[in-house]
Formats: structure tokens, C-alpha cells, sequence
């Protein structure tokens, strides 16, 4: 099976200046798109996508797809899939909604329990991906199978209502800065120390490592096992952080809806990595990607676009933002041969 | 796309839309006098099933008011998902209703997630609408921070087509909803109850499929399950619980398992007829057509092609489409406008009795909304009045 990072393109090397503006065209492409997305809604709809309420919407409403996406870049990056992620998300709402609503435990342990879940689900994946030398598809395809029977059974298949308000104003109840809800600047401290985590750290490098060549990593000492495990332990702590959020923006939790964040959350890491430094998985090209495919969703739907427009959007940017980054890439090396 | 796939598609769509059909607990219905023997039974339910077979009559007494006053002003409508045929279709003639009055429609897309949902709300925040609808099954308790937010922006909110008929809205939304327009859900079970009680003389071996993430389905299974215990002292029931997502790869099966365990069973009542498809295929599996039959609710166009079709599905109880929308826009008319609403939101959306008899009066092939008569046309003008 092909591993998640051998899906892009090697990272940028050191390249000389007319490669450089083929480079720079590509690292900033995505994020001219997002702008042309802006300016082609903002002249369509004046006066109702270019006002501060929606860019307050748009900005404010996605911070549990960007977690989510952002906690899977560890597992990418390492060359693994995580498809429980979402799955993790909802045991991790429905924890909380569980454990405080249903139970009367107090928001902050209920806090606490439903990220030990998360970091528990990732170490046991983690495990069985490396001490039993299965491949991370099938056994986070499996987990998430059993997470979702486990959501089911937490629940009783019903939604779970009644979350602390503590929590709901934690997320989205609170508007005090820039008129955001709370939850859009987590999603921005989420971006800021991953981004750090993954540049800056020995840790993100030796992820690098491993996911651009496990045996190599292997033969220059570093512990690939520990380091693929970390990995998803990281991926099941951020989705718990991501369902905590959901939580906490829903004032509950429901046994179903979380498994819609997982393919857009993928698509957001693809098409992040198209961006900043392409070819590999980054935290401001995901924080990008997120943003510039709710943008053209929201755009679409002030239009009043068919349900199916949407969709059309949201999978052709993905395919056509892969496609154009290739296209460039092969520019940029017939620029360095010439 | 291949052709066989599409109704399966269909199905997963409506499937969803059942999902969606998220709404607060069912209470259970008002049960009839019991029957105390077989006969007895059999007369009631042939009666019931004989009397919700008629094109249904406007029965709705409420204030008249102009409804030509929402003209100029916004109406915000999110569904539960624009995926599904049945509620895009509800949708649009609501539309078509709402702009020859002269109000501006908006319809908000999407793929029924509770986020979405709440990013839709922002949106009519900050649009600036004067009516927010959340059409359709939306669970609004997933939704009450953002509620809250509109009643802070002073738009109005209100719920159509989400719970029984009878019910209040839940405790922890009546200060946030202004209004809401129930359904007969319930009824519908003890329809399908009352049919397998006729067509079996009595003495039917009947196994109820539910669907319990949909807080509706299990006030329907309720109520069949207390229809047959009423009326029907000799049938035997059983249910069985599949949910939404595994409907395409569990019903079918499962169907195939119970015809195996017990080979008297007569008649598979699942909770929506979405269903019906995958219990047709798990009949036909078990080479039980012409023995074992099913009977459902909703009257989804594609699931009444299939009764043409078929020999299956021998009943459904139908819902018009049309006369949910334009119950639906009476209710937003009242709040827009500031006339009475209608209090408790029970607006009598029938359900009419679709079978073999009368299946082609929806079309060949059916269409939405056709084959209920025009009875809410002639009473929803005489209290409107003239756009």
C-alpha cells in the first residue's frame, strides 16, 4: 500500500532563482486562490459575504475540522493514515456530553477523561500498528469501526443534550475579541504549536524522517517504532481536543455527525501540503486549505447553488490544487535543467 | 452512474433524511378501545386503513391573516440536508409559495451536519433575515448556542416537521423557538400496524424494523407495537433494531435471518419506507415474494415506483409534500406577520393510505405531492387571502 507521504511530492530543496519564482508561485498559490475566492464572492454578494458577520461565520465556525485536520498531520507525516480520527472525535464529544450532562460528573474532569480516551485510542493504534506490523489502513479502519459501536452504546443511539455552559461559552458562546468565538483562536494556538511542533522540533524532523524513509530512519538510529506510535497518540489527543470543541459548539453531542469531518479533514491536509512548503504536510497550508474550501462553500451557498455544486467545488479544488502544484513542479524543474 | 445504483442511492439519501428526523422523544399515542377478539380487530384496523384511504379533507381551524404581509421581508430556511429528495422538494414549493406573496427566499444548502446547521444560523444573523426555519428533522437542541445568538439578533426561529404531533417543543428550546409545525408520525405506525392487522386476517407474524438513533422511530415502533397489542390478540411481534448507516448492508440481511428463524413471519414493518428497498431485496433473497410483505410511511415518489413495480411493499402511509410546505409557510406567515400562530403546531398534515388500489393516482411514475387531492390549496387561500 502506498504510505501517506509518498502521495505528494518531495519537499523543496535549495534551488536556484528562476526556480525560485516557480516556488514561490506555488507556495502562495493556494492562498491566492482563497483571495480570488474572496473578491469573486465579495463583488457577487456585497452585501452579504463581504460584511464583517460573515467573515466572522466563516472564520469562526471551523475550528473542529481544523483540529481534526491539524491532529492528522502527525500520522501523515509519519507516513500513516489515522481513519479513526473522526471516530475518536465523537467517543470524545459524547464522553463529555455523557460524563457531564447524563452523569452530573463537573465539565472539567469530564474534560480530562474524554482526552485520556483520545490518547488511549491513539496508543492502542499506535500498538497494533507497530507491535503487531499491521498496516495503519486497516487498523484505524477496524478502530474507527469499534469507536463508532462504542459511541452508539455510550449514547443509546440518541443525541445527548445539556453540555456545562461553561464549556459552550468556552468555544462559542463568548465573542469578546474581534466579535470570534473562542473556539476560532484555538484553532489558531492548535496551528501555531504545530506548526512548531512539526518545523521547529527534533521530533517533527524525525517524523519527517520516518515517513520519507522508514528504513533509513531505522539504520541512523532513531526509534521508528516509538516515533509512528507517538504519532498516533498525538493524532487520538488532537481529535479529543477537536470533539471537545464539538462538544462544547453543540452544547452536546450526537453519535453520528462526526463522521463527517473525516474526508474533508483529509482533503484539508492534501490540499494543505499543495501550500507554503509544498509537498509536505503543514500546519498553515491546512489552516489555509480549511478556510478556502469553507469560503467557496459558504460563497455557494449565499449563490444558492444546488447541494451537488458544493460537493463539485469542494472535490475539484482538491484535485485541481494537486494537479496545478504537479504541473508547477515539473516547470520548475524543466527552469533548473535549462 | 449505473442505473441500478441509483435507487440504492435514493434509499441512503431518504435514509438520512430519516436521520435527520432528529427530534425530541415521542410521547405515545392515545390508544383506541382494544379490541377483545380477532374479528374485532380486523373490523377496527379495516376500518382505520378504509378511512385514511380518501383523498384527506382541510381540517386545520385556525385565524385567517394576510399573508401577502411577508412581502419584502427574508425567510432564512435551513433544512436538515439538501441531499434528500423528499426535503428539497418540500423546500422548493415552499419557496414557490413564499415569492408569489413576495417574500425573498433563502435556502441555505447543506449536508446536515449540526456545524452546518449552526454556520447556517450565523449566516442568517448576520444576512439580516427576518425568519430563520429549520426545516425538517434538525435537532435544535445541537443547536442552542447559536438559537441563542438569534434571539439576540431578534430573529424569530421556527421548527417544521420534526416532532409528533402533541408535542410540546422540547423544555430547552421554548425560550429560544417561536413557533413550530408538528406531523402525524406516530400515526403512520399504527397505519402500518392496522394494515398488517387487515391483510393478515388477524393472526400476522410481524417483525418491526426501527432505527433508534431517530428519536421519532422508536415513538413509531411504540405506537405499532401498542396498535397490535390493542387490536390484534393473536399476532405475534418482534423487532429489531438497524441503524441508519448500516440500512444498506444490515436490513437485507437481517430480513433474511428472521425468514430463516421463524418462516411464518407475514409482514416486515420498517419505520420508513426508505427502507423498504432493502427489505423487497432481503424478501426476494429469501424466495418469499407473494409470502412475506412489507408496509412503511413517508410515500417517497421512488418507494411508490417501487409498489407499481413490485409485490413487496403493499402499503405506505404518504405524506403530501406540498401540503407540508405550504403548512409550513402558514406557521412562518403567522410569526412574520404577527398574527396568532398556531399554538400547539399541529397544522393536520394528513397522511393518506397508498396501496396497490390507488398507487397510480400519484403518477406513473409517481410525483411528489400528487395523488392527496387539492383540499389545502382551496383552505390555505381562504385564510390567506390574495397575494
Amino acid at each position: 500500500m502506498t504510505s501517506a507521504t509518498d502521495t505528494v511530492a518531495p519537499a523543496a530543496r535549495p534551488v536556484r532563482p528562476a526556480r525560485n519564482l516557480w516556488l514561490h508561485t506555488e507556495r502562495f498559490a493556494l492562498l491566492f486562490a482563497w483571495l480570488i475566492v474572496i473578491i469573486g464572492f465579495s463583488i457577487a454578494l456585497p452585501h452579504t459575504f463581504f460584511t464583517v458577520g460573515n467573515l466572522q461565520n466563516v472564520l469562526g465556525s471551523q475550528a473542529v475540522l481544523l483540529v481534526l485536520a491539524l491532529g492528522l498531520l502527525f500520522p501523515l507525516t509519519a507516513g500513516e493514515f489515522d481513519l479513526s480520527a473522526a471516530s475518536t472525535l465523537s467517543v470524545s464529544s459524547m464522553t463529555v456530553a455523557v460524563l457531564n450532562a447524563k452523569m452530573g460528573v463537573p465539565i472539567i474532569p469530564s474534560i480530562i477523561a474524554a482526552l485520556v480516551v483520545g490518547i488511549l485510542i491513539g496508543l492502542i493504534n499506535g500498538i497494533f500498528v507497530v507491535v503487531f506490523k499491521i498496516d495503519s489502513f486497516i487498523v484505524t479502519l477496524g478502530s474507527a469501526t469499534v469507536l463508532l459501536g462504542i459511541v452508539q452504546w455510550m449514547s443509546n443511539s440518541s443525541s445527548v443534550t445539556g453540555v456545562d455552559s461553561a464549556l459552550v461559552q468556552a468555544t462559542v458562546g463568548y465573542r469578546g475579541i474581534l466579535g470570534m468565538p473562542m473556539q476560532f483562536f484555538y484553532g489558531l494556538i492548535a496551528t501555531a504549536v504545530i506548526l512548531v511542533v512539526l518545523t521547529l522540533t527534533p521530533i517533527g524532523r524525525r517524523l519527517l524522517f520516518v515517513g520519507r524513509g522508514r528504513q533509513v530512519a531505522e539504520l541512523s538510529g532513531l526509534n521508528v517504532g516509538r516515533l509512528r506510535i507517538g504519532a498516533f497518540t498525538a493524532s487520538g489527543l488532537i481529535a479529543s481536543v477537536a470533539g471537545i470543541i464539538y462538544a462544547g459548539s453543540l452544547g452536546g453531542a450526537d453519535p453520528s455527525s462526526g463522521q463527517s469531518f473525516l474526508l474533508p479533514a483529509f482533503a484539508a491536509c492534501y490540499l494543505g501540503a499543495t501550500a507554503i512548503v509544498p509537498g509536505r504536510f503543514n500546519a498553515i497550508g491546512t489552516f489555509i486549505a480549511v478556510f478556502f474550501l469553507f469560503s467557496g462553500v459558504v460563497g455557494l451557498q449565499m449563490l444558492g447553488a444546488q447541494n451537488y455544486v458544493q460537493q463539485l467545488f469542494y472535490g475539484g479544488a482538491l484535485i485541481v490544487a494537486v494537479a496545478l502544484s504537479q504541473a508547477i513542479r515539473r516547470q520548475s524543474a524543466r527552469s533548473k535543467i535549462s | 452512474m449505473h442505473q441500478r445504483f441509483r435507487p440504492v442511492l435514493t434509499m441512503a439519501a431518504v435514509g438520512i433524511a430519516s436521520a435527520l428526523l432528529l427530534s425530541g422523544c415521542s410521547t405515545e399515542t392515545t390508544a383506541s378501545v382494544s379490541s377483545s377478539t380477532t374479528d374485532e380487530g380486523v373490523a377496527y384496523a379495516t376500518a382505520q386503513i378504509e378511512k385514511f384511504s380518501v383523498d384527506p379533507a382541510f381540517t386545520l381551524d385556525a385565524p385567517a391573516f394576510p399573508l401577502k404581509d411577508i412581502a419584502g421581508k427574508t425567510i432564512f430556511n435551513i433544512p436538515n440536508t439538501s441531499g434528500i429528495p423528499f426535503i428539497v422538494t418540500v423546500d422548493e414549493e415552499a419557496k414557490k409559495v413564499a415569492e408569489t406573496y413576495g417574500a425573498k427566499w433563502v435556502e441555505y444548502t447543506n449536508q446536515g451536519s449540526p456545524t452546518e446547521h449552526t454556520a447556517g444560523i450565523d449566516q442568517a444573523i448576520s444576512q439580516k433575515a427576518d425568519v430563520i426555519m429549520l426545516s425538517q428533522g434538525i435537532n435544535g437542541e445541537l443547536l442552542i448556542p447559536a438559537l441563542q445568538r438569534a434571539k439576540a439578533a431578534g430573529i424569530p426561529v421556527v421548527i417544521t416537521h420534526t416532532y409528533e404531533d402533541g408535542d410540546p417543543i422540547p423544555d430547552t428550546l421554548k425560550d429560544l423557538v417561536a413557533a413550530q409545525i408538528t406531523a402525524p408520525f406516530n400515526e403512520s405506525g399504527r397505519l402500518s400496524a392496522d394494515w398488517a392487522i387487515k391483510q393478515t386476517k388477524g393472526k400476522g407474524n410481524i417483525l418491526l424494523i426501527n432505527t433508534a438513533e431517530v428519536p421519532v422511530a422508536q415513538g413509531i415502533i411504540d405506537a405499532m407495537k401498542d396498535e397490535i397489542a390493542t387490536h390484534c390478540p393473536d399476532c405475534t411481534v418482534k423487532d429489531v433494531n438497524v441503524p441508519i448507516a448500516d440500512w444498506a448492508t444490515k436490513i437485507s440481511t437481517t430480513v433474511q435471518s428472521e425468514i430463516q428463524i421463524n418462516p411464518e413471519l407475514d409482514y416486515v414493518l420498517p419505520v420508513f419506507d426508505s427502507m423498504s428497498l432493502f427489505v423487497e431485496a432481503g424478501v426476494t433473497a429469501a424466495g418469499k415474494v407473494g409470502s412475506v410483505f412489507t408496509a412503511s410511511f413517508n410515500g417517497t415518489p421512488a418507494v411508490l415506483k417501487i409498489m407499481q413495480d413490485g409485490e413487496v411493499l403493499t402499503m405506505d402511509a404518504g405524506e403530501s409534500m406540498t401540503w407540508l410546505a405550504w403548512a409550513s409557510i402558514d406557521q412562518v406567515g403567522r410569526v412574520l406577520t404577527g398574527s396568532p400562530i398556531i399554538e400547539d403546531g399541529a397544522a393536520h398534515t394528513p397522511l393518506k393510505v397508498i396501496t396497490k388500489d390507488n398507487v397510480d393516482e400519484t403518477g406513473t411514475p409517481p410525483e411528489a405531492g400528487k395523488g392527496y387531492g387539492d383540499a389545502f390549496e382551496t383552505g390555505y387561500k381562504a385564510l390567506w387571502g390574495q397575494p
